[in-house]
């Protein structure tokens, strides 16, 4: 088991987001959390990635504890995440962006080989690798945000919401691409609102509602679920 | 005016500007990754000058002159003024990086005020004069003449310009072309994401207060040179009026932090020059910072995020 969290519980002051959520991912696989806008669903991924700290049960990855670790440590251990909304540095140039992700190795050689790939994934990047962030469109901010994930050599890649905000082709360009870097090995945790897409992409998913995993299953048993068809896929 | 007139007050203006640019550096670097403005930076400053004082005391004790106690005096002083920067962060700011903003701005407030009489109980508030470090001639008026006007100048003015400029150079290959730049960079535009990228915060933070207060401390010592007033209170005027080069020219903007005191320099220079003349003798002296500052506001009303300024990006 790649990643395995348990009872998780994660608090915003005094208020309780996550109310002791368990789910695991295998290596190789891509696992999605679905749910409605406020179910937790970032809430998790933050707290996987470190950004916010737990109140309560425990996060493993690749057999070690994730839980007080700053999550710089955790990028290190190749943990990607990919944040809602992008994040992309504006005032950084596309490669000074890539680049960046790449902090923490020291490998010449392995970054440099690796921007080809990003470039090769994702030419739109690499035709405007000097133009800043801030210049770029929200399908092409969201390709810098996966070419980022990638620049981090994560094993296991979180992707929070990476449809929101684009036309429904570039969605489906994201998530092409999104199976091709999990055929050539990395392991995919997605959070999606859109749990059509979500779940024709995962083999796995989980259905959080207001902090508490209600439902779990297969894709196809997911899709098959009379309540997720209604609540999720529109009847 | 004439041309020789003008240069020589060119001249003492970006002499003065660079000095305030020095300092405004350290407030825009700092605002730029923690989004605090370092009201303890002009005590920074001081703190760098009196380090300055006590290095350039002994070196010139044990016969060190020019040119090699010079260059030791600054290089000392920026790295103990650097520890002290450092020491500052770990010891006042770190523990409240989540704390409500008011809560730093008031501790940076305290840790000036900290400074000052740091300084005025164990020095006393008499001042102080650096040990001679440069040649007598390098600080007596040297003239040339040009086309028939003489322009005098000094070694020395000359001198702090050619350092300021390298320091500032330096900076921005810092800034530019190193990883640890580009993580500065990055945290001023969003530093949510920035611990995503695999950056550690602490140590960019860290390096900021490096060097923060390093262009401080060479600030205070070349300050020193030219002006000799070391004492525990000469931080708070300079402090303020780079803080003011550093809003005028955009805070959080490093080019806007260099041309905010390079701006600052020539408005105070030209005031006080343009009063010699008879038709402008209503600008004398007194009325120097009057006229900066009313300009520098009109600046600000034209521009109130400062001559390089955006507006920040209210994130959700």
């Amino acid at each position: 088991m790649l990643l395995s969290v348990k009872d998780l519980r994660v608090k915003y002051g005094n208020i309780e987001a996550v109310h002791g959520i368990s789910f695991d991912v295998d290596e190789g696989e891509i696992v999605t959390l679905i749910g409605a806008n406020g179910a937790g669903k970032s809430t998790t991924l933050m707290t996987i990635s470190g950004l916010i700290p737990a109140a309560g049960g425990s996060i493993t990855y690749d057999g070690q504890d994730l839980l007080r670790c700053p999550p710089h440590k955790i990028v290190g251990m190749g943990v990607a995440h990919v944040p809602e909304g992008r994040r992309i540095f504006g005032n950084l140039t596309v490669e000074e962006n890539l680049r960046l992700a790449a902090y923490a190795r020291n490998d010449k050689e392995g970054i440099r080989k690796d921007l080809e790939r990003v470039y090769d994934i994702f030419p739109r990047l690499g035709e405007r690798k000097h133009q800043l962030g801030d210049t770029l469109s929200g399908g092409e901010q969201q390709m810098l945000a996966v070419g980022r994930a990638l620049m981090t050599k994560g094993r296991l890649m979180l992707l929070d919401e990476p449809s929101m905000g684009l036309a429904p082709i570039l969605v489906r360009e994201i998530f092409e691409v999104l199976r091709e870097i999990n055929r050539q090995g990395t392991t995919i945790l997605l959070v999606e609102q859109n749990a059509r897409m979500a779940l024709k992409l995962a083999g796995r998913g989980y259905v959080l509602e207001t902090g508490n995993i209600v439902l779990s299953g297969t894709s196809e048993e997911l899709m098959a679920n009379p309540d997720v068809r209604r609540a999720y896929l529109g009847g | 005016m004439t041309l020789a007139f003008f240069f020589q007050q060119l001249l003492n203006a970006v002499q003065l500007g660079s000095i305030y640019a020095l300092i405004a550096l350290g407030y825009t670097l700092v605002y730029g990754v923690l989004r605090l403005i370092n009201f303890a930076h002009g005590d920074i400053f001081m703190a760098g000058a009196f380090i300055g004082y006590f290095v350039a005391t002994l070196l010139v004790g044990v016969g060190i002159g020019w040119p090699w106690g010079f260059i030791l005096t600054l290089l000392f002083s920026m790295i103990l003024t650097a520890l002290l920067g450092v020491g500052i962060e770990r010891v006042a700011y770190r523990p409240l990086r989540t704390a409500p903003r008011l809560s730093v701005v008031v501790t940076a407030l305290g840790v000036g005020l900290l400074l000052e009489h740091i300084a005025l109980g164990a020095f006393g508030a008499s001042r102080r004069n650096l040990p001679p470090l440069l040649p007598e001639t390098w600080m007596q008026s040297v003239e040339i003449n040009i086309m028939g006007e003489y322009l005098s100048f000094t070694w020395l003015k000359v001198l702090i310009i050619v350092i300021s400029l390298l320091l500032m150079i330096i900076l921005q290959v810092i800034v530019r072309r190193t990883k640890a730049g580009m993580a500065m960079r990055a945290i001023s535009y969003d530093k949510f994401a920035v611990p995503l990228m695999g950056v550690p915060m602490d140590r960019i933070i860290a390096i900021t207060f490096i060097l923060g207060p390093s262009l401080a401390a060479a600030a205070g010592v070349m300050y020193a040179t030219q002006y000799p007033v070391i004492e525990p209170y000469m931080g708070l005027l300079v402090g303020w009026q780079a803080f003011i080069a550093a809003v005028v020219g955009g805070i959080g903007d490093i080019r806007g932090a260099m041309v905010g005191g390079f701006i600052l320099g020539f408005v105070q220079i030209f005031v006080v020059a343009l009063g010699q003349f008879p038709a402008l003798s209503f600008l004398s002296s007194t009325y120097r910072d009057l006229v900066a500052y009313a300009l520098l506001l009109i600046i600000l009303v034209v521009k109130p995020t400062g001559i390089f300024g955006v507006a920040t990006r209210q994130k959700v």
